[in-house]
């Protein structure tokens, strides 16, 4: 660069360490400069979680209003099954442990959380944290049919619009779990839980527990722009292939 | 239920550039807080239930805690007009209320009137509760876990020298992250290092650090979360602050950069760079980052407005 037909002198590498600022005009120069890199470095510092929820936010409200009739559909469905609510809204520990309620279509019968504690008994995962069985009789047949496509958790889209969940990230556990998570495991709650995780795409239910801490912490270290939209192109190939979830 | 407490150093002069914008026990060292650190600890030991006792900016404290469900504690915050000892503490908590919880002594002699943290206090009630075994139930947090023979509050080089010795051992278990790329060097997430950076360990690299190329980051050096490091500047043994942007070609060695603040750590003084090209907060009016997360996007829009505005009119004259 000729430094001559500049006002003043602009880089420093040109003149060494100290020349840049004889002048007081150049030492103005110098800190106008600063203000406008310490904005970028702001900016790039920060544009990762902008990113995530701008995603978020366009994804979700995409995604409503494109499924809005299957909604209805489904909503129609669950409600005439059984007359029972539509909606079913299950604490959940998000970012940090703080808690919040989790939409999802109801796919249990009325009576399901009293016959829990009886089920408890048959868990299938054997270290005890998660809790999750193949064949339960408390799904009605819709629900089956919702599970199966795992359409009974679209609903979490309004979760994801109002800030609770993300796209992607880990799993939200239930409060009963977090109770007996060691403090390793606590490391899944260090970012908002969101739909799908590599958990999901990778073989989705068969992972155990200790597993699964191990995927969600490599995710929330590998996270960014292009991993989310890897995970969620592979969700949806394994939502269409509906395995796992069954 | 197991208990315990955990009392916050107050305000110490030997160290008193570190507690500017945050009280001691929020100061990051290594990426987390002394707080931070001890919290983990005793929730490793099976506590459930702390009591922080906080004498500087209580509210800054319990904001930074919330109620503790990151570590899976119940913690409350207790405001108090100067430091306990451990063994005032003993008297005033653990043996005025042997059965039932801390919270009818505590709120009996509580002098403050921060109601919202008294609230929080009488909402913990707990019947049958028994305290950590006699080393750990109460600790005075002015060193950290594992460490007793650091003392990082008595002076700016205790402070880097505990640091340093923390190095090894920080990650502790619910610590996502930091990784050992090279022996020594270790390095957190969202880093942004150029091709052209050397690093020379030992150093610490914290979340969201940003190096430009040809810089020299080493030995000894820790750069805290989010520290900014532009193209050719040189650190040694010195520890860059959170969110401290260290301009072009600047050299900083044997020192604690924090914000604007310089200390050089061997003299034990201090002086504060008013040229915002070698040292600097990358936050507007050196905030501390808590608050400026929580600032909307107006505020920080009129906070660049002023900055500007700074800049163009209030410049103080030529040098000569």
């Amino acid at each position: 660069m000729n430094t001559h037909t500049l006002p003043f002198h602009s880089h420093a590498d040109s003149f060494g360490h100290f020349a840049v600022a004889r002048t007081s005009w150049e030492r103005h120069w110098l800190n106008f400069e600063v203000l406008w890199r310490r904005w970028l470095v702001r900016c790039a510092l920060r544009s990762g979680d902008l990113l995530k929820r701008a995603f978020d936010i366009v994804g979700s409200l995409g995604f409503l209003l494109v499924f809005s009739p299957l909604f209805t559909v489904i909503a129609l469905l669950v409600k005439l099954h059984d007359g029972g609510p539509i909606l079913f809204r299950q604490t959940r520990v998000g970012r940090y442990g703080k808690t919040f309620q989790m939409l999802k279509f109801r796919s249990m019968r009325l009576d399901a959380e009293a016959e829990f504690q009886k089920l408890l008994a048959q868990n299938q995962h054997t270290e005890g944290v998660t809790f999750k069985m193949k064949n339960d009789p408390r799904v009605t047949k819709i629900g089956k049919f919702l599970r199966r496509y795992s359409l009974d958790e679209l609903p979490q889209f309004v979760n994801v619009l109002n800030g609770q969940m993300s796209l992607v990230g880990p799993r939200p556990p239930v409060p009963r779990e977090v109770a007996l998570y060691s403090l390793a495991d606590r490391r899944r709650l260090a970012v908002k839980p969101g739909l799908t995780c590599f958990w999901q795409v990778s073989g989705r239910s068969n992972i155990d527990f200790s597993g699964q801490v191990k995927l969600d912490v490599r995710y929330i270290e590998t996270a960014g722009f292009w991993v989310d939209v890897k995970i969620l192109a592979r969700t949806v190939g394994a939502v269409v292939a509906g395995d796992g979830a069954s | 239920m197991m208990k315990a407490i955990l009392i916050c150093p107050d305000e110490r002069g030997s160290v008193s550039v570190l507690s500017e914008a945050m009280p001691l026990a929020n100061v990051p060292i290594l990426g987390e807080s002394l707080l931070e650190y001890w919290l983990a600890h005793v929730a490793g030991l099976g506590a459930t239930e702390v009591l922080v006792l906080a004498v500087d900016r209580p509210e800054q404290v319990a904001a930074a805690l919330g109620d503790g469900a990151r570590w899976g504690l119940r913690v409350t915050v207790q405001p108090e007009n100067r430091e306990l000892t451990i063994a005032e503490a003993r008297a005033k908590y653990q043996l005025n209320s042997p059965s039932s919880s801390w919270s009818a002594s505590a709120s009996g002699s509580a002098s403050t009137q921060n109601s919202k943290l008294q609230t929080q206090d009488s909402r913990l009630k707990t019947q049958d509760s028994s305290w950590l075994p006699t080393a750990n139930d109460i600790i005075l947090m002015d060193r950290p876990p594992g460490l007793p023979e650091q003392t990082p509050l008595a002076s700016y080089a205790h402070w880097i020298a505990t640091a340093c010795a923390m190095m090894p051992r920080a990650l502790t278990p619910d610590r996502i992250g930091i990784h050992e790329l090279q022996p020594g060097i270790r390095v957190g997430l969202h880093t942004h290092i150029a091709h052209g950076a050397k690093l020379i360990a030992p150093c610490w690299i914290g979340d969201g650090a940003w190096i430009e190329s040809d810089t020299v980051i080493g030995p000894n050096v820790v750069l805290e979360r989010e520290a900014c490091i532009s193209h050719g500047a040189e650190i040694s043994h010195s520890i860059i602050g959170p969110r401290t942007f260290v301009g072009k070609f600047t050299e900083v060695s044997r020192s604690i950069a924090w914000g604007p603040m310089l200390v050089n750590w061997e003299r034990d003084s201090c002086l504060k760079v008013t040229d915002e090209f070698l040292l600097s907060s990358l936050q507007p009016h050196h905030a501390p980052p808590a608050e400026a997360a929580k600032q909307s996007v107006g505020l920080r829009l009129r906070d660049y407005a002023t900055e500007i505005w700074t800049w163009v009119f209030a410049q103080p004259g030529p040098p000569h």
